[in-house]
């Protein structure tokens, strides 16, 4: 059980504020949408989640210990894995042994401690690539690549799961696929959700926060959001909002 | 203090020598993401070329304008004709192009001994200086005129490339054209006679510096392997890709290089060594290298 | 590679791994042994069948094929091109040569400490050079090749230019057997060579080995899973610099004589020539590729003193249109249909 606790983050390119004064408050088996427009700043934000990037100034913190400005080896230790936008995978090995990389990680810093093979296949099952374990990764097919994404993130028995677009790309039966496949998640297991795709966002999440020009714009349950003047001004412009 | 003077002046001339040796290779990497290993190739060959032409003509000036012509021409013919279609059809612009530019080198180093030792006969040769430029300048000491023309012709090329890239189209054409293609293409540009037109400038800097190393130095089969690691040390330590870097560390080698073989013999010849040691502690992308990216 | 292949339910259970995967590294899959076992046997009847031009070449081969192998952990299995792995093999031979010439040591111990010190200076360096990736660490392991060359010429205390004479071979006395006698080298050599495949094989297939092979692929998520990969980078350029060591301290004993020259970029160009033309992606490319660069310089010698113009061109062209090198067109001719695995092990 884990709260993500992120106050006053903030981070600027040069003269561009990238992300202003993000708060967010997670609490554990929330799940969570970040959504807004492009260039709204989700990438950056999720970045520094992530501990790829160090904001400029602000706090994140996991059950009141700071993880702000550590790489991503220390946000891994800390039960924050994530899934990349962009298939991030390792394209010559197969299903089997890219899972046995991340389940073997987390055996080394004491985050797994059942029996490894036992673990590899019940993931494999939730992320329904059990049946592709000796495939290589180069030729599974999109959707399938996708799960596997998922599937690494989760293999790092994380508190905190931060899921960068999963659906990007994705066909409407593989979407459906993976909203059926993020819904089947551990209840405990708290999820931040970074989506273009409303399907997916109002399918799996109950708590939104909108992005806009780096600021947010609002931060509530998916109904709220849904009717809210601002958000639709956002998204679409005065002339509809 | 005319001692220092004279090994401030030489460490210039070095630097400066270094510096129009590295800047081709530069400029390929910096615009084109190609990693041209064969770039002593091409400096070798305009001081064969400019040998050639000097022998001939009798004119050093002749030498430096025509000579590196050769090299330009290969480099472009190298860049349109082989390297590009290979990056078009997929291959990995740095490691596959930087290894096959390292096997052209081999070849040419092979083909280098084979003629100037076959054909040419010739084992070490040296371009005459022109008379202008042979004597000495008295500046509290007699100093060889032709290192001085050294200095201000590295200083001069900088100031041009540095006009070209920064001030002139060229150079955002050319960095467009690397990042986007299809983009430049639709803006009726030949994107691919642009990054031929960039490779050859490179190579026919390289020409320019073989020459004037053909003068100061001598010629033999073994110089386009001879020049590669201290470019490569002033292109590390100034950072990958920076005409600015380039500069500034051919600076730092050229004059460390002669500060320690003046003042302490007994290291000179590790002190490029110790300086690539130093700047991979402290800096690993190099003085003015982009930081090591994230994701 | 194709997605119209339709997906077969894999018939074992997902705690069982699929075949091809080994565990714990301790043991090398089928292929692998297919291909040594043979290969040892022909080599074997060498020294009987043949005259002393032919073991000579291939002592020259199986030495070679030990510093092939050795980088390519570091370039096909990592990912990481190195232009410094005849520094190595320099390091191996010349600290052999001290340790016999101006120590004394019996030359067992002489080539275990000479393998042991190349493996720490390559520790030692692959702390600083990597901290660099793709072309700073291409031209950085340039450089510090260059270092090791010019350290050898300005030693005088090793004979700077000249090197030096002399190496002993291994002393076989409670065999019997004369080491200096170049069939029986041979069998020394063979002996090692086998030991050398084995243990490269085992590292590529441990769970370190797997590791190096998540870097390769994709380093970004290995660091986002945890791994602090810096350290396997350090370890996996520390292997090549080991079996690069081992390789010196065969050459040492092999040719009697070292010198500088042992430690130019063409030999550290050399070695890469030999690991791309015979293929990065399978376990014996680099052998084959060994092999091949051996017999063919020597065949060129009788034509011509300019090997280096037709290994250029070779290489060009190898690198141009011909990903997988000759074991890449070996494995296509061998496995008509069947789709070419890219398994962390290799192919054998």
């Amino acid at each position: 059980m884990s709260g993500l606790v992120v106050r006053g983050l903030s981070k600027s390119f040069g003269a561009i504020k990238v992300i202003e004064s993000f708060d967010l408050t997670l609490r554990p088996g929330e799940r969570h949408a970040v959504i807004g427009p492009n260039g709204a700043g989700k990438t950056t934000l999720f970045n520094m989640l992530s501990g790829w990037l160090a904001p400029d100034s602000g706090t994140i913190e996991i059950d009141g210990q700071e993880i702000r400005g550590r790489g991503p080896t220390a946000i891994c230790h800390a039960g924050v894995a994530r899934s990349f936008q962009r298939n991030t995978l390792f394209g010559r090995l197969t299903v089997h042994e890219s899972l046995w990389l991340a389940l073997n990680a987390s055996r080394k810093r004491g985050a797994l401690t059942g029996d490894l093979a036992a673990e590899l296949g019940r993931i494999a099952a939730m992320m329904e690539l059990d049946t592709r374990l000796g495939r290589e990764t180069d030729t599974l097919s999109y959707g399938q690549k996708r799960q596997l994404e998922v599937a690494l993130a989760l293999a790092c028995q994380p508190r905190i799961l931060l899921l960068d677009e999963p659906a990007a790309g994705t066909s409407p039966a593989e979407r459906a696929t993976l909203v059926r496949l993020l819904g089947g998640l551990p209840g405990d297991l708290s999820l931040v959700l970074v989506e273009h795709d409303m399907d997916v966002v109002f399918g799996v999440c109950e708590a939104i926060t909108v992005l806009n020009y780096g600021r947010v714009v609002i931060s509530a349950d998916p109904g709220t959001v849904r009717n809210d003047p601002d958000v639709r001004m956002a998204y679409l412009g005065r002339e509809y909002a | 203090m005319s001692f220092f003077l004279f090994n401030l002046l030489n460490g210039m001339q070095l630097s400066m020598l270094l510096f129009l040796m590295a800047i081709g290779f530069t400029i390929t990497f910096g615009l084109m993401n190609i990693l041209n290993l064969a770039h002593g190739a091409f400096y070798m060959v305009g001081a064969y070329m400019g040998y050639m032409v000097g022998s001939l003509t009798g004119s050093f000036w002749l030498a430096l304008l025509l000579a590196p012509l050769i090299p330009m021409v290969l480099g472009f013919l190298l860049q349109y004709l082989v390297l590009q279609p290979l990056v078009d059809r997929g291959r990995d612009i740095h490691l596959d192009m930087a290894l096959l530019t390292f096997g052209l080198l081999f070849f040419v180093v092979g083909v280098a001994e084979l003629v100037s030792i076959e054909i040419l006969h010739i084992t070490f040769a040296s371009i005459r200086k022109p008379a202008l430029l042979a004597g000495y300048v008295n500046i509290g000491l007699p100093y060889p005129s032709f290192r001085l023309f050294i200095i201000g012709l590295g200083i001069a090329v900088g100031l041009l490339v540095w006009l070209l890239l920064e001030r002139t189209i060229i150079g955002a054409v050319v960095r467009g054209g690397v990042d986007d293609q299809e983009t430049v293409r639709t803006m009726g540009i030949d994107v691919h006679l642009v990054f031929a037109g960039v490779f050859a400038f490179g190579c026919w800097l390289a020409g320019i510096s073989g020459v004037v190393a053909g003068a100061e130095l001598s010629i033999d089969s073994s110089m386009a392997a001879s020049i590669l690691v201290p470019t490569l040390i002033v292109v590390v330590l100034g950072g990958l890709g920076s005409v600015k870097g380039c500069f500034i560390g051919a600076i730092v080698v050229g004059m460390t290089q002669t500060l320690t073989q003046a003042y302490a013999p007994a290291i000179a010849a590790y002190s490029i060594y110790i300086l690539l040691t130093l700047i991979l502690v402290v800096r690993p992308q190099g003085i003015f290298g982009r930081a090591p990216g994230a994701a | 590679m194709s997605s119209s292949m339709t997906d077969q339910p894999m018939p074992e259970t997902a705690s069982k791994p699929p075949p091809g995967i080994t565990g714990t590294g301790l043991s090398a899959g089928a292929g692998f042994w297919a291909i040594l076992l043979p290969v040892v046997a022909v080599l074997a009847t060498v020294p009987l069948l043949s005259g002393g031009y032919a073991t000579v070449l291939l002592i020259e081969v199986m030495i070679f094929g030990i510093l092939a192998t050795g980088l390519n952990f570091l370039l096909g299995h990592m990912g990481y091109v190195s232009f410094c792995q005849g520094a190595f093999l320099g390091c191996g031979a010349y600290f052999t040569a001290v340790a016999t010439l101006f120590w004394g040591w019996p030359v067992w111990a002489a080539m275990a400490a000479a393998v042991a010190a190349a493996g720490l200076v390559a520790l030692l360096i692959g702390m600083f050079v990597m901290r660099t990736r793709s072309i700073q660490f291409l031209l950085i392991t340039l450089a510090f090749g260059e270092m090791f060359h010019t350290a050898a010429i300005k030693v005088r205390a090793t004979g700077g230019d000249d090197g030096m004479r002399g190496i002993p071979r291994l002393d076989l006395s409670a065999l019997g057997l004369e080491a200096r006698d170049d069939s029986v080298f041979f069998v020394v050599v063979l002996v090692v060579f086998a030991a050398a495949m084995i243990a490269l094989k085992l590292l590529t297939v441990s769970r370190f080995g797997r590791i190096v092979a998540g870097i390769r692929e994709s380093e970004t998520r290995m660091r986002s899973l945890g791994y602090e990969t810096w350290g396997y980078r350090v370890a996996a350029f520390a292997v090549a610099g080991l079996f690069g060591g081992l390789a010196g301290a065969l050459w040492a004993q092999y040719a009697r004589f070292v010198n500088p020259e042992l430690m130019t970029w063409q030999i550290s160009g050399e070695a890469l020539l030999m690991v791309i033309i015979g293929g990065t992606r399978n376990f014996f490319g680099p052998f084959l590729g060994a092999l091949f660069f051996v017999l063919a310089k020597a065949w060129l010698a009788t034509v011509t003193d300019a090997y280096l113009i037709v290994f250029g061109l070779l290489f060009v062209l190898v690198v141009a249109f011909l990903e997988g090198g000759i074991s890449g067109l070996l494995g296509r001719f061998l496995r008509l249909g069947r789709r070419q695995a890219g398994r962390i092990g290799g192919e054998a």
